[in-house]
């Protein structure tokens, strides 16, 4: 009904018909509630009755209820659990705290009125937060991941994105870097998007805040390698900065990931990605916490990679050198000369350390409860130069002012400062230390003689070490976000909500080449200062009516009105030409003037949406939900501003059937349907805008010209998902055993696509609604309580997903050959029938073999069979995608003592490294190689080598993508081992509980891949997946304890 | 009573909700709208200076360097080592580029977005709106630019598909030849006579729109279209040779009498910037300045090359056979096949590689030489024709060439040998052979695989995934 007149108004096409129905649909509904809720009689009492409420363990229980059944009377009690109400004999006092069976007390002479409240245990049933409000997770008709803090909150967690690494199925979370505060990429059900963004929408207590990349540690604030320059001639480092930095992982109190469309239709065109919603904790009851807890710990390079050592490095050159009939590279006397050579990789790495302070205060006064933490974290990066510092503080306030009226306030402010690592998709002078230390020959100096850093005459690399000491890359970003709400019972079981935030950030970074880098040096150092600006504003008016009209019949209805503006102010200088490096990015106007470069920018988007949900429970069996938004957004075109996403969903709890064995404890099917959309792309796609085009010189001097940016698309608009979701969610032996599996298919259709255009036109693309993507997949989460007796328990918890990614349709285009890399050109492919960015190469069936023509060469596979290897030899040669992934975690405890080990993984899905196309077709003779491939290189005498001879490499045919160098990327790792201890200290005064423990990350990854890491990806967020120097994996152990008083 | 309020209150708030409709509406701060743009001269003439831009093949990167190679590598004029770039030379040395070749496909879009602002200008050219001389000026160098951009892409290329107008449908076929060739033409002859004979460097003038003309007709063989342009550029008068090497690529006498058409650059932005020495030298080649730099590739000139020069011509002193580390020691390149041209000077303002210096396309002595060629193609060896050559040959302080024993296809030769000395590293030698189908013949007799097709570059693959109306080149 609610989403027909929807549909109909907007046809109208007047917004007020729209506002006024949504009014009267509400009003409606809560019109019989109204009188009644009016009509209070009121009682006069006659004597003080005093009394004391305990909880179960006999503890005074402050601001538990006392009321007088049938009159408004009413009190709480004190902080030590005492009360005084007004009463006569022959009432009856109703006695009752959230969470607790309330009890009634018969108002006599005499009677003692010492209360002791017992835990409600069917109301302490798991709450599970979804769009816009919560549901008791058996109510729940949507497919959602639950993650609890006690779950997932072990060892050293930097990013609350991270704690859900490995933990959700159907959640691919990759770690694209391990740099400290790196961003992490983010695939709920897959990728469904090849140009708009695919990563989820945070929510953050009702909050949906602005996830875009922050400025990278290259300054760049676009998704895309297509908006990647140099700053500062410093690697471009594509990996965004973790927006989610600005959170304290100490305070989430859950984090529910909202995967289909009955779930996520309610966030409309931002839902289709899936929904993150964050709740961070509330202060509880009556009682003032105070918790301290802290770790310490040191980080190592998980895995290394090792190149050649001094012996290895020239006898292999000279090897090569000779098979090449070139004369050998170095001289029995060079080599002694050496000595050891320089382990460089030794010179970018190191132990480094992180710790974490936290403090928090978590309690109540009245009808007012209160949590505020405040958090440190310090992590140095295992390569050197790099490291994170954060510190943040939380708010958290709500308070019922009066019967109807409840308001909440939650604020969360932090400032973090950076130091990043310059590697990205560079290459030789403009790449970063990892790279340099792969690369570097170890037969080089550090330093000169008189103590300066040499420089090769050989390599057109920096050395690392000049990398390390003369580039610095600094950030400093202060975000806030708060949100103030107010909750008003107009009517009884009628509410009406509004929700305001404001969410703020500022970023600076400071980026210095100085002149003892190969590129900085001769332009007399190179500063640049970014500063980027990002806000947003939210206003949100809901209303919502419950009825349970009787036992069979219960509904909810819930409807309102939300406005989103989001801002952004971005400047950028830069400058080289310094007379010394003394004073880095501090005074930019002692740069060289002729060489400065300015630049700003200034955006704002608006989304206006209309949204409602009707929930409807027939028989305390059958759940119905349908839900519609309806999202405006500015970035789209003139006719096409509004989007519909409409849901449907139905559960049906068959444990409720008599029909059904009692050994199901839950038994429950869901099915939904609905669709979400995407509306992430950059501003302005469909208007014809000019912009700054290249420079040009004429008349001697250089001046600013004016291009156009794109061909118009008045008619573009939203990218649409439709989601299809069967699921069972089920337990049994009194829910020892429980599991959820849900089936999902997603079809994007009218995809924001950047079609391509030809070149000729003068455009690279056009953003049109064109082609679709599909995922389908499984997933499966399985608790097992496997032993739980008074001393020991084992609990065990298992998630595995599968997701099938596809390109179905492409529109004009058969297919589109991407993700460019200096030197080593295209390595992907966008192509229907193709999972989406399959990598795209030559296929290498072999090492050829004495007696072949060339042998030691790869032998390329001439698949056109044209006699020829050509371009049209390419073909699909890997899957960026895993098979399935999945995550186990395991729980002991033996009284007091605790065990937790974790291991997450996936198999199947390729990774192109990058460094290993390095080593195969170096761009210098004289770079170094990975050992693992120099050392299996193929020779006359090792003829099964995995490797080809290394020789000749640039008259190799074909193309340096192929299916020799593409690796398998599957990997198991045991992610997080945890040893705790629960200190008793019951008897020690002013400490209630006390837990020391040792944790360690990234202990082993088994896996093939030569590589730091196999879920590494160069290109950040994107869906062409590289590994190209990407900051190493650290494994992390940790000492930490949680107090709390 | 309340009740009512209550119902207000709702009211009162959706309609505060609704005034925010408006701001759906985008509001565009840092971008200009065709609206506040394309009303003023001074507004297009930003977009003309955008097709400048392209025009001069300012990327900063292989838009801007890789015509030296395509024009030469194939031809035998040099070799290059070293770098990742070095696996792009090696291809287009042995004649195994294909249609992803990072150095091909750098020319298309570049040379298309200057034909795309120069559409954008042509478009918007409203007389009601503009002065009648801006109107005129700005529709002579559009023109120029259109007609300079088809022109290259026509010689790497081939056949090309014609966008006249940005409202053209971005999908094109490929034109025939004819057309295309008609069409350059036409924008050449319709820019010459509202521009001015000469200006600053890398404006469109006359001299500009006349030798691209030129040097066009003389690429197609219409050896009476060219001889005769090449006089009327003769005799405007405006042009000379400079009287020395030092003078002509000296960067601070950019704007000689001798530059027709070259391409400004300043070292100090990567966009502008030229990269003639950082991609010759290697690290160890001592280097003037501090702020110079070079990349890790080197470019080499064969011996045989080298020791082809006669003797005492001072055009060899633009290559270097010998030289010395920072430490002394001495590096003998001739005998090795590893001379460098040193033909354009190090720049003291280079901010690394980035160096200023202007990229000479079409010089008052390849006019001269042109000529000369045409007469030769059209009616064999002439003292009209001689003279020309010997002009340039006295600048080198080598003797005359003189008419005894000389028949069309020796003039031919000489011409050749000319060329090479004269215009070495300036990306000319493959149109040369071409012009003489030699370029095929002469590749296989140094050994290559050079097939017939190998005439024209491939398309971009991008290209044809975008466009299916394209067709490839026969062969790729």
């Amino acid at each position: 009904m609610g989403i027909a007149n929807l549909k109909k108004n907007h046809l109208l096409g007047t917004l007020w018909t729209r506002a006024v129905l949504i009014a009267l649909f509400f009003a409606a509904s809560g019109w019989n509630a109204a009188s009644a809720a009016d009509a209070f009689d009121i009682v006069q009492q006659q004597q003080p009755v005093k009394g004391k409420v305990l909880d179960e363990e006999g503890l005074p229980l402050p601001g538990a209820t006392i009321m007088v059944v049938g009159s408004t009377t009413g009190t709480s009690t004190d902080i030590d659990g005492n009360f005084s109400i007004e009463a006569k004999t022959g009432d009856v006092l109703e006695v009752s705290f959230v969470g607790y069976i309330k009890k009634l007390v018969p108002v006599a002479p005499g009677a003692n009125y010492t209360v002791t409240l017992l835990p409600d245990v069917k109301n302490l049933e798991e709450v599970v937060v979804i769009g816009y409000g919560s549901v008791k997770k058996s109510d729940l008709t949507g497919a959602v991941s639950s993650l609890k803090a006690d779950d997932i909150n072990i060892g050293a967690n930097v990013s609350v994105d991270q704690m859900m690494l490995g933990r959700a199925a159907g959640v691919q979370i990759s770690q694209s870097s391990s740099e400290p505060g790196g961003g992490l990429s983010i695939r709920v059900r897959g990728a469904s998007s090849i140009n708009a963004s695919n990563e989820p929408l945070y929510v953050i207590d009702g909050f949906p805040i602005d996830n875009s990349s922050n400025l990278s540690a290259s300054s760049m604030i676009g998704q895309t390698d297509a908006d990647a320059t140099q700053t500062a001639n410093v690697a471009i480092n594509l990996s965004p900065r973790n927006p989610l930095n600005s959170l304290n992982p100490n305070d989430i109190e859950s984090i529910e990931i909202l995967k289909d469309a009955s779930a996520t239709a309610i966030y409309g065109s931002r839902g289709a990605n899936g929904v993150v919603l964050i709740t961070t904790k509330k202060g509880k009851k009556d009682k003032i916490s105070v918790g301290y807890s802290s770790y310490f710990g040191a980080q190592d390079i998980a895995r290394k990679v090792d190149v050649l050592a001094i012996k290895d490095y020239t006898s292999i050159l000279n090897a090569i050198a000779k098979e090449q009939g070139e004369a050998e590279l170095f001289s029995a006397a060079d080599i002694a000369s050496y000595g050891d050579g320089v382990d460089w990789q030794k010179e970018v790495y190191r132990t480094a350390p992180l710790q974490d302070h936290n403090f928090s205060v978590s309690g109540g006064m009245g009808k007012s409860n209160i949590f505020a933490s405040l958090n440190y974290f310090g992590q140095e990066g295992i390569v050197k130069n790099t490291g994170i510092n954060k510190y943040i503080g939380r708010l958290n306030f709500d308070s019922q002012i009066s019967d109807r009226i409840q308001l909440g306030f939650n604020m969360n402010s932090s400032l973090i400062t950076d130091r990043n690592g310059v590697d990205g998709v560079n290459t030789n002078e403009s790449a970063g230390p990892i790279y340099a230390s792969l690369l570097y020959a170890p037969n080089e100096k550090i330093y000169e003689a008189d103590g300066t850093l040499a420089e090769s005459d050989f390599l057109t690399i920096n050395n690392p070490v000049s990398l390390i000491q003369g580039v610095k890359n600094t950030s400093e970003t202060n975000r806030t976000m708060a949100n103030f709400n107010l909750t008003y019972e107009m009517f009884k079981n009628f509410k009406m909500k509004l929700n305001l935030g404001s969410d703020r950030q500022n970023m600076r970074r400071n980026v210095y080449n100085s002149t003892l880098t190969r590129r900085g040096g001769p332009l007399g150092g190179q500063a640049d200062i970014t500063s980027l600006d990002r806000s947003s504003y939210l206003m949100e008016y809901t209303l919502d009516y419950n009825k349970e009209f009787n036992e069979n019949n219960r509904l909810s209805v819930f409807g309102g009105v939300t406005y989103q503006k989001f801002n952004l102010f971005l400047f950028s200088g830069n400058i080289s030409g310094f007379p010394t490096d003394a004073l880095e990015t501090n005074n930019l106007g002692l740069g060289d003037t002729n060489t400065d470069n300015l630049m700003s920018r200034r955006e704002d988007n608006t989304l206006l949406s209309y949204l409602g949900r009707v929930n409807y429970t027939l028989f305390n069996k059958i759940l119905l939900t349908g839900s519609i938004r309806a999202d405006g957004s500015s970035r789209f075109g003139s006719d096409n501003k509004f989007g519909y996403f409409p849901s449907f969903a139905l559960g049906y709890k068959l444990s409720e059937e008599d029909f059904i064995p009692e050994f199901f404890k839950e038994l429950k099917l869901r099915a939904s349907w609905g669709q979400t959309g995407n509306q992430e792309i950059a501003n302005y796609a469909s208007q014809l805008t000019f912009g700054t085009g290249p420079a040009v010189v004429l008349n001697g001097v250089t001046l600013t010209t004016v291009q156009p940016e794109r061909i118009p698309n008045p008619g573009l608009k939203w990218e649409t998902t439709t989601q299809f979701n069967v699921g069972v969610d089920a337990s049994i032996l009194e829910g020892r055993i429980s599991a959820t599996v849900d089936y999902f298919r997603k079809y994007t259709t009218d995809l924001l696509f950047n079609l391509p255009l030809p070149s000729a036109s003068g455009y690279a693309s056009i953003l049109t609604n064109v082609g679709a993507v599909s995922n389908q997949g499984f997933e499966l989460l399985v608790n097992s309580v496997n032993i739980s007796s008074n001393d020991f328990s084992w609990n065990t918890a298992l998630n595995f997903s599968a997701i099938r990614n596809q390109v179905e349709d492409l529109g004009r285009i058969a297919q589109i050959v991407t993700g460019n890399i200096q030197a080593v050109g295209n390595t992907s492919i966008i192509r229907v029938g193709e999972p989406l960015a399959a990598y795209y190469g030559y296929v290498v069936d072999g090492i050829q073999q004495a007696g072949s023509p060339k042998p030691g060469q790869p032998n390329f596979v001439d698949l056109n069979k044209d006699g020829l290897i050509s371009p049209l030899d390419q073909t699909v040669i890997g899957d960026p995608f895993p098979d399935f992934t999945f995550g186990i975690n395991n729980a002991f405890k033996y009284k007091n003592l605790g065990l937790t080990f974790f291991i997450q993984g996936m198999q199947g899905g390729e990774l192109l490294s990058i460094n290993v196309i390095e080593s195969m077709y170096p761009s210098n003779f004289r770079r170094n190689r990975l050992s693992e491939m120099a050392l299996d290189r193929w020779t006359a005498s090792n003829t099964d080598a995995r490797w080809p001879s290394f020789a000749n490499t640039n008259a190799y045919p074909g193309g340096k993508v192929n299916s020799l160098v593409l690796q398998d990327a599957s990997y198991i790792r045991l992610k997080n081992v945890q040893l705790s201890y629960d200190l008793p200290v019951r008897s020690i005064k002013y400490l209630s509980g006390l837990k020391l423990y040792v944790a360690a990350q990234n202990l082993f990854t088994l896996t093939d891949y030569i590589g730091f890491d196999p879920e590494a990806n160069s290109f950040g967020r994107s869906n062409v997946k590289v590994d190209y120097s990407s900051y190493p994996l650290a494994r992390t152990v940790t000492f930490g304890l949680n107090a709390k008083f | 009573m309340k009740t009512v309020y209550k119902f207000l209150s709702v009211f009162f708030v959706l309609a505060f909700f609704q005034g925010c409709e408006d701001a759906l509406e985008e509001n565009i701060y840092s971008q200009l709208s065709p609206s506040t743009l394309l009303t003023s001269e001074k507004g297009v003439a930003s977009v003309l200076n955008s097709a400048y831009s392209y025009a001069h093949r300012n990327d900063g990167g292989a838009g801007n360097w890789s015509p030296y190679y395509l024009g030469s590598s194939p031809a035998g004029e040099f070799y290059g080592k070293g770098g990742s770039i070095e696996s792009l030379w090696v291809q287009l040395e042995n004649f195994s580029w294909d249609a992803n070749h990072g150095q091909i496909i750098s020319q298309w879009p570049i040379y298309y977005r200057a034909i795309r602002d120069a559409n954008v200008v042509l478009d918007n050219l409203d007389p009601s709106k503009f002065s009648a001389a801006f109107v005129a000026s700005a529709t002579a160098e559009a023109k120029f630019i259109r007609g300079w951009a088809y022109s290259e892409l026509y010689k790497l290329y081939g056949r090309l598909p014609l966008h006249k107008s940005l409202s053209d449908d971005p999908l094109q076929v490929r034109a025939s030849d004819a057309e295309t060739r008609a069409y350059i033409e036409e924008n050449l002859l319709a820019a010459i006579p509202a521009l001015p004979d000469t200006g600053p460097v890398g404006r469109a003038t006359k001299g500009a729109a006349r030798g691209v003309l030129c040097k066009y007709y003389l690429n197609t063989k219409q050896w009476q279209k060219a001889a005769d342009i090449a006089k009327e550029i003769i005799d405007m008068g405006k042009f000379g040779l400079e009287t020395t090497f030092d003078r002509l690529y000296s960067l601070t006498n950019e704007n000689n009498k001798e530059m027709l058409w070259s391409l400004p650059k300043i070292g100090a932005v990567a966009a502008t910037a030229n990269s003639v020495q950082a991609l010759v030298f290697p690290p160890t080649y001592p280097r003037p300045y501090t702020n110079n730099g070079v990349f890790a590739a080197r470019l080499y000139l064969f011996d045989a090359f080298v020791n082809s020069f006669q003797d005492g011509d001072k055009r060899k002193s633009l290559i270097v056979t010998e030289w010395k580390l920072a430490n002394g020691t001495p590096q003998i390149g001739l005998g090795k096949n590893e001379s460098f041209p040193n033909k354009y000077p190090w720049d003291p303002n280079s901010a690394g590689w980035q160096s200023g210096n202007d990229v000479p396309v079409i010089r008052y002595a390849d006019i001269l030489i042109s000529r000369a060629e045409a007469l030769n193609e059209q009616s064999g060896p002439s003292q009209d024709a001689l003279d020309l050559i010997n002009l340039v040959r006295t600048r080198a302080g080598v003797p005359n060439l003189t008419l005894t024993g000389l028949t069309r296809e020796s003039l031919r030769e000489a011409i050749l040998k000319e060329r090479s000395w004269e215009f070495f590293y300036e990306g000319k030698t493959r149109e040369d052979l071409l012009r003489h189908d030699l370029f095929i013949t002469r590749a296989v007799a140094r050994g290559k695989n050079a097939k017939p097709h190998h005439v024209l570059y491939p398309i971009p693959q991008t290209e044809l995934d975008a466009n299916k109306l394209l067709e490839q080149n026969p062969g790729y």
